[in-house]
């Protein structure tokens, strides 16, 4: 470039087309700037939004186990209160097995005595008549 | 006649409490027999529902923290983002 050979004028133009063309990048740099700032801000948006939605699912879940944990507790008692409960009915079964068994032998062995005696009793009172008579039944033995 | 009487009464009476001692005694058994078979019943039956209860919760438990794995998993490139924003920044 031979600046030296330039007037003053030409120079002066020269400049300002410079400035013009320098003023016009900067502002196609700031606007693009400012486009890329948008985007920037739109994808930090979304991504925070997308973030909080993961949040919740995960709180969600978080409850969801502890909820879980709840279940399997209970559950656990119950089928313990259960067991308890069965052990007792088995406890009132056999109470009820011993009375009823215990009521039904003593019948059968009050049964045996008065079937055995009963012959001897009999023989008994027809020797009370016989001896009421004034016969001596000592002297038919 | 009535001291055989007597002698004979006696004698049915004391194999009766006899007899009555030896049914208690195999009642007695039998009882404890039945009692620890119902026993051994209910508590086989308790630790089998148990153990399925264990299986359902390990099952259930399992997908809970397969789905929190994978949830943790996509917030990892965004987790603390805004920090790390900062830093960068800075």
């Amino acid at each position: 470039m031979k600046v030296a050979n330039l007037t003053d004028a030409e120079r002066d133009a020269l400049l300002a087309e410079l400035h013009a063309k320098l003023s016009h990048i900067n502002d196609l740099a700031a606007e693009e700037q400012d486009h890329q700032n948008h985007n920037l801000q739109a994808l930090l948006e979304k991504r925070k939004a997308k973030r909080e939605k993961l949040k919740q699912i995960i709180d969600n879940l978080g409850e969801k186990k502890i909820s879980e944990d709840e279940r399997y507790q209970n559950k656990l008692i119950e089928i313990k209160e259960a067991e308890t409960k069965e052990k007792l009915a088995v406890d009132a079964e056999m109470y009820d097995l011993r009375r009823n068994s215990m009521k039904e032998m003593t019948g059968d062995l009050q049964q045996k005595r008065i079937s055995s005696l009963g012959p001897a009793e009999k023989r008994l009172e027809d020797f009370k008549r016989r001896q009421g008579k004034g016969h001596n039944p000592e002297n038919d033995l | 006649m009535l001291a055989d009487y007597g002698k004979m009464v006696k004698k049915l009476d004391a194999d009766l409490v006899k007899e009555r001692e030896d049914q208690t005694s195999t009642l007695e058994q039998k009882l404890r027999d039945r009692k620890q078979k119902r026993l051994r019943e209910i508590e086989v039956a308790r630790k089998e529902k148990e153990v399925l209860l264990n299986a359902e919760t390990v099952k259930t438990t399992s997908k809970l923290n397969t789905e929190m794995k994978q949830i943790e998993s996509l917030l990892d490139p965004i987790k603390d983002e805004e920090d790390r924003m900062a830093m960068i920044l800075a």
